[in-house]
């Protein structure tokens, strides 16, 4: 290269860094307000309150939160803007908020549920289009009412980070099973698979726990007064769409799923329903069940795991499908309240008969509740997807119709592989 | 044959430099729409086009070779102009630098917007353009030979990089959404194949730098090792896209392979990966579209019989700015982008059966040597 001309290169690569220091993108994290939960419901005039909870990083503290706020209250900040779509909204907060409002770290978008019964992909659409938005990000629908409710009364017991706290729950859903939590992404690919409905969680905001906070902290009710609230709720906790008779602790729960039909929300099933919904989809790893012991007695608890895939084969008899399930499970147990001496090799099949007995009749009768309403969240479709060799056969095969006609047969099967750090519990006669 | 004039101060390339360059070239469209359109043409066999168009590129591939290997690895424009004369030859040069300039100006427009939609939304695109050519053009510069060395320093860590991305992201999907095996079926599937043989397309630039080639082995290696490896990672690439979303979102899906990258999150401890291969995918595109640029350049020398190319990269690279903006908007690029391929796989993959026709048909060497 001639000398002049490495020269006006040099120049020129001097002339850019020096007058090239800015950029058009640059993300200062002081200019920044970064939303971490959103809220949708449905407001007056045909309009949506777009609730957006915000964090103030001042108030953060480190992991502990020790150094930082006291709760997410002070962690974060709710503002609620009315709007006719939620980019409008966006827009009116950049307005009333002093930094640049960034979505980058929003964690749960929850749908209240007026507007998640009107359907909820109108309002997806946005969060599929703007790369702010992950598709990890959670969606979660209100059991009653709106989601501000939600927002307005939030309280974790330990986390005074939001993102943390919504992590947490997640991974809480994984252990104890009373309900799934789909991100965006899954949903959107459920939506799209016309054989199967999609699911959601179901938040509900507890009103005993609810009407124990005030000015920010949860005060719980003396026992004489919580008995009394109480009272008159003989189902076991999860069994019903009810509230869970509990008193403190964070008014929100996470019980139960929403069913949803393109979209819109169709059926609310329980906390029960979620653990068989889970096993049928598998989508259910472990958690705690108690059951009643074969003498009737008192119950005892097992923690049970999923062993392996269940397996569903669908054979067909004209156009009537015969649907077969197989699901495999393991357990651990935990507590036997009788004192009875049931752990032993020839004994404790009484409890795993029990278990399978259970769960089979609680499946069916799940699965008769979905031939029922003509729909299939279980995904049972899938073995026949799986050996369906173009897509025109497997769209025009209008399964939720056929499955609601379907002969289906529930075999559960259940070991209780250890039985904890103790054989036998102590005997009566022992004590 | 006036090759050795068109390769003026260029050495000699191995077979995996070659591969890896060419290679980068062809995979510029995978970062792009790529994926998107094989699902929408073949539906969840998607993954399956790529296997079936690398045959049909193959066996061009290897008629491309006999022809290479019957003229001593002249050009393909040497040997058109030594069978039809110089001004074919001039034609033909014209021609194949305009159609390498169309191919680079429309991915880079394609680039440029990826890089707006997704990360820079602010700046304006004639800056990323702008930045990429200059980019492209230092590449460019020093020949095919500098460009080689330049990605076997990215390309380990460009592939380990895709691959990770490509295996974890495939973690994230399901084995479902690749069923019903067949897609629309297995003859439109098989259609859907042969017309994305213009998938490997680029492989032709391999004629246009013969010369460059120390032996025959090296030509024929280099060229099989770019098809097996284009065709290993589009099909990796397609089945991991097709894994992460069920087949009505990937054919809606902007920037498929991106959108696989952000899935990717195992709890808090790993997450938000995609500005890492982002990063690495620019590298490589980078290169690619240099290679573009220097195949458009080189083809445009060995047209007019030049002595170098070198004169002809920045206005050639002008020339792809140009056509990058000739769509208004970045849906008419993406269209526009998705069946120029088809039609270029006329003139690509057509001059070298041409010549080879022609060698044995019309072609009498004595009579033309003196």
């Amino acid at each position: 290269m001639r000398s002049w001309l490495k020269w006006i290169c040099v120049c020129i690569v001097f002339a850019t860094l020096a007058l090239q220091t800015g950029c058009w993108d640059r993300n200062e994290l002081e200019n920044l307000a970064f939303v971490l939960t959103m809220g949708v419901d449905r407001s007056i005039d045909n309009k949506i309150d777009v609730v957006m909870r915000i964090a103030v990083p001042g108030n953060i503290g480190g992991p502990t939160g020790k150094t930082g706020g006291e709760s997410i209250t002070q962690t974060t900040k709710p503002i609620t803007i009315t709007a006719r779509t939620i980019p409008e909204a966006v827009s009116l907060a950049e307005a009333t908020v002093e930094r640049r409002v960034d979505f980058r770290h929003l964690r749960v978008l929850i749908f209240g549920e007026e507007i998640a019964k009107e359907g909820v992909l109108p309002y997806l659409d946005v969060l599929e289009r703007f790369p702010q938005f992950r598709r990890s990000v959670y969606i979660w629908v209100a059991k009653e009412g709106p989601a501000r409710n939600i927002f307005l009364t939030a309280e974790p017991v330990l986390e005074k980070s939001v993102s943390r706290y919504v992590d947490d729950v997640a991974r809480g859903v994984v252990r104890y099973g009373y309900t799934r939590m789909p991100t965006l992404h899954d949903f959107l690919n459920e939506v799209d698979n016309h054989q199967l409905n999609a699911v959601l969680p179901l938040v509900g905001v507890n009103p005993i726990v609810s009407s124990e906070k005030k000015d920010g902290s949860v005060r719980p009710l003396p026992t004489d007064k919580y008995h009394q609230e109480i009272e008159g709720n003989v189902e076991p906790g999860g069994k019903t769409l009810r509230s869970l008779p509990r008193s403190g602790g964070n008014p929100s729960e996470f019980l139960g799923i929403a069913v949803m039909q393109e979209g819109r929300l169709i059926d609310k099933w329980s906390a029960w329903d979620a653990r068989i919904y889970g096993l049928l989809r598998d989508s259910y790893r472990g958690g705690i069940w108690v059951f009643d012991t074969p003498n009737g007695k008192g119950p005892f608890s097992v923690i049970i795991r999923r062993a392996q895939q269940p397996k569903i084969d669908v054979t067909w008899e004209g156009d009537k499908p015969f649907i077969d399930i197989h699901l495999f499970l393991e357990g651990q147990l935990l507590s036997v309240l009788a004192l009875e001496p049931y752990v032993s090799t020839d004994r404790i099949t009484l409890l795993e008969s029990q278990v399978v007995d259970s769960i089979t009749a609680e499946t069916s009768q799940l699965i008769e509740r979905a031939q029922k309403e003509k729909i299939d969240p279980f995904y049972l479709a899938r073995s026949i997807q799986m050996r369906s060799l173009t897509m025109q056969e497997f769209d025009s095969l209008d399964w939720k119709n056929r499955f609601s006609g379907a002969s289906v047969t529930v075999h559960v099967d259940f070991k209780i592989r250890r039985p904890g750090l103790r054989i036998q519990p102590r005997s009566e006669e022992s004590r | 044959m006036n090759q050795k004039n068109s390769t003026k101060r260029q050495g000699y390339v191995g077979w995996i430099e070659a591969s890896i360059c060419i290679g980068s070239f062809v995979h510029v469209k995978m970062f792009l729409a790529n994926p998107r359109e094989l699902c929408q043409m073949a539906g969840t066999a998607a993954w399956m086009v790529p296997l079936i168009g690398v045959i049909g590129a193959i066996v061009i591939f290897f008629i491309l070779n006999h022809l290479t290997a019957t003229f001593s690895r002249a050009s393909l424009l040497s040997i058109a102009g030594l069978f039809w004369g110089p001004t074919i030859q001039f034609l033909l040069g014209i021609l194949f630098s305009s159609l390498f300039i169309l191919i680079s100006g429309y991915e880079l427009r394609i680039f440029a917007e990826f890089v707006l939609t997704t990360l820079l939304p602010q700046t304006p695109i004639s800056i990323v353009v702008i930045s990429m050519v200059v980019l492209n053009i230092y590449l460019a510069i020093g020949g095919f030979e500098s460009l080689s060395r330049t990605i076997m320093i990215i390309a380990p860590i460009g592939l380990t990089v895709l691959t990770l991305a490509l295996t974890f992201g495939g973690t994230m999907g399901t084995v479902y959404n690749l069923s019903p095996w067949l897609g629309y079926g297995f003859w439109d599937t098989l259609s859907a194949g042969l017309l994305y043989t213009s998938l490997y397309e680029e492989i032709i630039l391999l004629g246009f730098i013969a010369p460059l080639f120390r032996e025959q082995k090296d030509f024929r290696r280099s060229g099989l090792a770019t098809l097996v490896l284009s065709a290993v990672l589009f099909v990796f690439a397609q089945v991991v896209y097709e894994m992460c979303f069920q087949i009505q979102s990937a054919q809606q899906m902007g920037f498929p392979l991106f959108q696989v990258t952000r899935l990717i999150r195992f709890e808090t401890f790993l997450q938000r990966l995609d500005p890492m291969f982002v990063f690495v995918w620019a590298s490589v595109s980078s290169v690619g579209l240099a290679v573009g640029l220097y195949g458009a350049a080189l083809t445009l020398t060995q047209g007019i019989r030049a002595t170098d190319f070198r004169p002809y990269l920045i206005p050639l690279a002008v020339l792809s700015i140009c056509v990058s903006f000739i769509p208004p908007r970045s849906l008419d690029a993406v269209n526009t982008y998705s069946f120029i391929p088809w039609l270029l796989q006329i003139p690509f993959y057509g001059l070298p059966v041409i010549l080879l026709l022609w060698s044995k048909l019309f072609y009498r060497p004595q009579e033309n040597r003196p």
